[in-house]
């Protein structure tokens, strides 16, 4: 049954970045799938954006006007969002707060709030955390706080789902793993034509190595070019391929490194390279071995891709790894360290894993690179696999079968027949998650010996302050949003009938792509659909 | 991997695979280690017999009874699916839902405190005595100026007592440190008769360590990495010896290893400043003397200066009203008490700035609330004693007598509650004495109630997998004799003398990236060995250079007797235990060897290990000395080749009674399967008539 969804996270378009792409990616296939979907955010360039935006495919934004603090984390207010947020629900009729990544305020208050209100919460976490330092246990009692009362938690990974399961002390049958996705489209390897034109207009990339020639496989001696593309943070590997970078210019004489993305450890890497003998450097013609290119968008990330024949990435921690998905379909070979989700991401023919060590991850380039000359593996079959590997259409209807689970409500025709019988109400809770206060509260007190009651406190005030928001704002007094004028409802309706011949991928009819189009103009909206 | 198979009798049963050690994984393995198979050491399915399928769901039965759940859904799931077992991973379209939690793997790469060392009970009231001496002497501090305040003292007993005090630990202290140097001095004697390492020796010598009247050894701080070690650090860690001399061997022993430059630092520890410099102009008081009359002057110019300065003391806050002036002294004394540095040794010269500082401020608001100069002056001067050299003299009583330490914890508890209660109250000496029993009740029971609150809350910390590499390393080096010729050595110099050559050994050793081309136990055991001889007969840095130079010119060992059985392989580690003893012996005297011997062009790990097939930054940790590897040393259960073992206990477990005793005739052949270096070395022929060394090695 169609539902109507807002997705609350502190970090949305306009800026880049994992996690809001992938709201906005399922925002858009949960709406294809018939149902409603609000984005709950704060105002970015502040006061620029903030109020209501609508972006492509009907998805309405909701930039709340909020005090950003630090990396476009809101202020950790814990009451102060409720009057807005209950707003919200109220005029969009919500029915599901799903709430996204671990480090979001407005998301744990999004979730609490919608508690209070009797809504159904759903979290989605996209991190791995430690257990060990300060800041980790501090994240990870807010994250208990948050998790004892959410109906379900998605999470990236499986190695995600055990670090969240342990970190928030939950019952793993709550938790589903449902991977990130790529866009594969937008994902391609060079195109036979492509690579003409960028042989004949090279003067934009002149600095680059060009792309390789797809039909063509590599040779022994020929240059390999290695793609790096990640934040230069701690966290991120950057010391470890900084280390590992001279000890592979100097083995491997035809490797050539475009590093993309920019951060604190910048400046080591440049000292590093700086530091580094001209002839490692420098190719005898006099080009550059190693070019860092700075952060480039998340658009050209493609373009770069495909002038390379490797993907390294060096992360110490990583819950899923979108980039190597990425790589991987632009039909790069990807050398990745095995940590955190990565190892469950990618096929084994695809990637070389490697420890995060400097020898290994060194000795880990040195096999790919013999993998890649010895024409052992076929780049060129990586984009297809791919592609039927990851698609957000998926994404979304495992999406929609964990609402239907915490709902307790039958699911659409097109999701039923996935898993056998046995599997029907896997994990559903015996009786469904309770609304009443008392329940909650029990919930919450169990939480620790002090953080309990601090908790009990927390919620009862909530309670005391939506009590006084019905009193001062009456539910009847809010305008409830009209929905979408019938395109959606037909378009859900069409989609069945597709599903019941058998189609997999949801995708309208060219006819009610061009109503829908038709519907969009009035929109206002900054992004292209990647879709 | 390489598999090899070999012959015996009779019907099918099940093959037994069996992995021997790990050496460098291919990425499908490293996948597989991830999500392992469910049956892992079951064999495929086309050899297994009915009675073997038989055990497998029984023993799959067992499995789900001890997991305590019905094993009909899972069989059920297996067989109507078909599809097979639910994998760890995220690319393949499983017919599993997506909350679907399996029992068997979750959770299964969760290590628990891989590095937690657990909080106990005694060291931990222990650790805290500090703080609450601290505590003790700021209430002392704040009860003698109520009391000077309200006049109930004078503050000429107060400071003249305080002073006294100060003299007195003065005294101590100088005591200490003249003993100190005078064992330093005479453990920089050549004659090594007396065994022990200087450090770890002073370490039990020194009536501290072995005074500790608790069972438990200290909560150790900080281990002195090799690097940073200088002599003196060891002295702080008196109370957990073997430790802390361990470290200091490291540092003296493996220091040869990196550049002269951190050897140094290393080897020679940093003089400490009452330690005159070798060419320092002569004088013709000994330099402890010299010493003492500096201090000597500071006291009388800091004691002039302030008789100079109170009277600007006293009225340079007299302006501001008494409410801010008690507030802003409350305040600065919380941060003295919140900023000072608890951890600090004997080492550090002065106690934590921000803190001392505060807690003067403090002082000095405070003295314009005092009717004369003598007053202020006598506080300021109180103050500086007991913020300013007080926590010296704790530091180092806590660090030279542990006993001292405790009496003078209980000693500042009875005087700080005793005075707190006489000063709330207003009250005479019975007061006080009810305050200290008061007050050494809930010293007593706080110190035990945070205590147990710490225990309790450190909870399990969880890692998620990155499996550490191991590669394959060496066995201990096998000589360390010449301790008899110099009267023996203690227990625990010995054991520092096998950690110190197991490390050098072993890391070389996990340097190499190369497979066994020479053998390690006899090339890189000798350096090992070196390095242990020379720490026993107490080779001086540069000697211990010469004396690895020397060994490596010695240095032999080849796998051909290996190959062949020959019983010469043994003999090979004999061969260099003799070169040592020559080497560590020539060096002594000074005889160059060459220098740059592990690294250099021909050195050994170019030569031994191939030109570019090694690496040192792996086994950095264990050069340094920061991992002790002699504790993750194991036993061989059988007396064979290291690689067979897993073969061996393979056979073993096939003969038990899980199997219902296999006759050897049962068997038609065993598949073994293992890495790459078992697969080298073991996987040889068969022959008529064995060598014993070379059945050692024969897996057929």
């Amino acid at each position: 049954m169609p539902y109507n969804i807002a997705m609350v996270s502190d970090f949305f378009y306009p800026q880049p970045g994992g996690v809001e792409s992938h709201i906005y990616q399922l925002s858009t296939k949960l709406i294809d799938r018939g149902h409603r979907v609000v984005v709950i955010t704060h105002a970015y360039d502040n006061p620029k954006r903030s109020g209501i935006r609508y972006l492509t495919n009907r998805l309405k934004v909701y930039h709340l006007p909020h005090w950003v603090v630090y990396r476009s984390t809101t202020f950790p207010t814990v009451f102060s969002s409720f009057p807005i947020l209950r707003q919200i629900f109220i005029r969009e009729q919500i029915e599901i707060v799903h709430g996204h990544a671990s480090l979001s305020n407005l998301c744990h208050e999004g979730i609490l709030h919608a508690r209070t209100m009797s809504l159904h919460t759903v979290f989605t976490d996209h991190s791995l955390f430690g257990f060990s330092d300060a800041a980790s246990i501090m994240a990870n009692k807010l994250l208990k706080f948050s998790m004892s009362d959410v109906d379900h938690v998605i999470c990236v990974s499986h190695t995600c789902k055990e670090n969240t399961t342990l970190r928030a002390s939950l019952n793993p049958l709550a938790v589903s793993v449902i991977p990130n996705a790529v866009v594969p489209s937008s994902f391609q390897p060079l195109q036979p034509h492509e690579f003409k034109l960028s042989h004949h207009a090279s003067d934009k990339g002149a600095l680059l190595p060009p792309p390789p020639d797809p039909s063509h496989p590599v040779g022994p001696g020929d240059p390999i070019t290695i793609i790096v593309i990640s934040r230069l943070f701690y966290n991120k590997g950057t010391d470890l391929l900084i280390s590992a970078l001279p000890l592979l210019l100097e083995r491997h004489e035809n490797l050539r490194f475009i590093i993309a993305g920019s951060g604190p450890k910048a400046i080591d890497m440049e000292q590093t390279l700086d530091a580094l003998p001209q002839q490692l450097v420098y190719t005898a013609s006099g080009q550059s071995r190693v070019v860092l290119l700075g952060s480039i968008r998340h658009e050209e990330v493609r373009d770069v891709m495909v002038r390379g024949h490797l993907l390294l990435s060096t992360s110490l921690t990583e819950a899923f790894g979108t980039v190597l998905v990425e790589a991987a379909s632009c039909g790069l070979m990807v050398v990745a360290t095995r940590v955190g989700g990565v190892p469950e991401v990618l096929p084994s023919n695809m990637t070389v894993f490697v420890l995060p060590e400097v020898e290994d991850v060194v000795r880990g380039v040195t096999e790919a690179v013999g993998v890649l000359t010895s024409k052992a593996v076929r780049r060129d079959k990586f984009h297809d696999l791919v592609k039927n590997m990851y698609s957000w259409a998926d994404i979304a209807r495992r999406t929609e079968r964990v609402y239907d689970l915490i709902t307790g409500s039958s699911s659409a025709p097109d999701n039923e027949g996935f898993y056998d019988e046995e599997w029907m109400h896997y994990g559903q809770p015996a009786q469904p998650h309770s609304f009443a206060l008392m329940d909650r509260l029990k919930r919450y007190f169990g939480c620790g010996i002090w953080a309990g009651k601090l908790f009990v406190i927390v919620v009862v005030i909530d309670y005391l302050i939506y009590c006084v928001l019905e009193m001062v704002y009456p539910r009847e007094k809010i305008d409830v949003c009209k929905p979408w004028p019938a395109v959606a409802r037909k378009r859900f309706e069409g989609e069945e009938e597709q599903s019941v011949n058998g189609t997999l991928e949801r995708y309208g009819t060219v006819k009610q792509k061009h109503r829908r189009r038709k519907a969009d103009e009035g929109a206002v909206n900054g992004f292209n659909d990647e879709g | 991997m390489p598999q090899h198979e070999h012959t015996p009798t009779a019907d099918s049963s099940r093959a037994s695979s069996i992995h021997l050690g790990n050496s460098h994984l291919h990425p499908q393995d490293a996948f597989y280690a991830h999500s392992p198979p469910r049956q892992r050491s079951l064999a495929p399915s086309d050899t297994a017999t009915k009675q073997s399928s038989d055990g497998r769901s029984r023993s799959r039965r067992e499995r789900d009874r001890r997991r305590g759940r019905s094993s009909s859904r899972r069989r059920r799931s297996g067989n109507a699916l078909g599809k097979g077992q639910w994998k760890k991973l995220l690319w393949v379209k499983q017919s599993y839902p997506d909350n679907y939690t399996d029992e068997e793997t979750f959770l299964d790469h969760l290590q628990r405190n891989p590095r937690l060392r657990p909080y106990e009970f005694w060291p931990l009231v222990a650790d805290s005595t500090i703080i609450v001496q601290h505590v003790c002497s700021v209430i002392i501090f704040v009860c003698c100026f109520t009391a000077i305040f309200q006049e109930r003292v004078v503050p000429q007993t107060v400071v003249g007592w305080a002073t006294l005090g100060t003299v007195v630990g003065w005294f101590l202290l100088d005591y200490w440190q003249t003993r100190e140097e005078a064992e330093a001095a005479e453990t920089q004697d050549p004659p090594p008769h007396n065994g022990g390492g200087e450090d770890a020796d002073r370490g039990s010598n020194s009536p501290v360590s072995d005074a500790a009247s608790f069972g438990q050894p200290f909560k150790e701080r900080h281990i002195p990495l090799a690097a940073t070690a200088s002599g003196r650090a060891s002295y702080s860690h008196s109370r957990n010896p073997s430790l802390a001399s361990v470290g200091a061997a490291s540092s003296f022993a493996t220091s040869p290893m990196f550049g002269p430059g951190e050897a140094h630092g290393a080897a020679l520890p940093a003089t400490p400043p009452h330690v005159p410099a070798w060419n320092g102009p002569p004088s013709s008081l000994s330099p402890r003397m010299q010493q003492r009359l500096s201090t000597v002057k500071s006291a009388i110019l800091i004691y002039c200066s302030l008789l100079g300065l109170s009277p600007i003391l006293k009225s340079l806050t007299k302006s501001t009203s008494s409410d801010s002036i008690w507030a802003l002294s409350s305040w600065l004394m919380m941060l003295n008490v919140m900023t000072f540095d608890y951890g600090a040794g004997p080492e550090a010269k002065f106690p934590a700035p921000l803190s001392t500082n505060a807690a003067l401020m403090a002082s000095t608001v405070l003295a314009s609330r005092l009717p004369s100069t003598t007053h202020v002056f006598s506080l300021t001067l109180f103050s500086i004693e007991v913020f300013g050299l007080f926590p010296v003299f704790r530091r180092h009583l806590r660090h030279h007598s542990w006993a001292g330490h405790l009496s003078l914890t209980t000693f500042l508890v009875v005087l700080a509650s005793g005075g707190l209660s006489m000063t709330i109250s207003g009250g005479g000496y019975l007061m006080g004495i009810a305050g200290v029993v008061l007050g050494g009740i809930v010293t007593a029971g706080s110190l035990g109630m945070t205590t147990w609150w710490l225990i309790g809350l450190q909870s399990p910390d969880a890692h998620l997998p990155c499996d550490p590499h191991q590669s394959i390393s060496t066995s201990p080096p096998p000589s360390k004799r010449p301790a008899e010729h110099s009267g023996g050595v203690s227990g625990k110099e010995l054991i520092v003398v096998c950690a110190v050559g197991v490390n050098v050994s072993a890391g070389l050793g996990a340097s190499a990236r190369s497979g066994l081309t020479f053998f390690r136990p006899a090339t890189a055991g000798g350096f090992g060995a070196v390095a242990a001889v020379g720490r026993l007969i107490r080779l001086s840095q540069e000697q211990l250079v010469q004396a690895f130079g020397l060994q490596y010119t010695q240095t032999s060992g080849t796998l051909q007797p290996h190959i062949e059985g020959s019983a010469s392989l043994p003999l090979q580690v004999g061969w260099n235990s003799r070169a040592v003893l020559l080497a560590c012996e020539l060096a002594r005297p000074g005889f160059q060897g060459p220098r740059d011997v592990f690294e250099g062009t021909y050195g050994y790990l170019r030569l031994f290990e191939g030109p570019k097939q090694w690496n040192m930054t792996s086994s950095r940790l264990v050069l340094e000395g920061r991992r002790w590897l002699i504790a993750e040393l194991s036993h061989k259960p059988f007396p064979a080749g290291r690689a067979t073992h897993g073969g061996v206990e393979g056979l073993q477990e096939l003969m038990k009674e899980e199997t219902g005793h296999l006759k050897p005739e049962q068997i038609e052949k065993v598949t073994m399967t293992g890495s790459p270096v078992s697969a080298r070395r073991c996987a040889r022929p068969d022959k008529p008539d064995l060598s014993p060394n070379y059945a050692r090695l024969c897996m057929s």
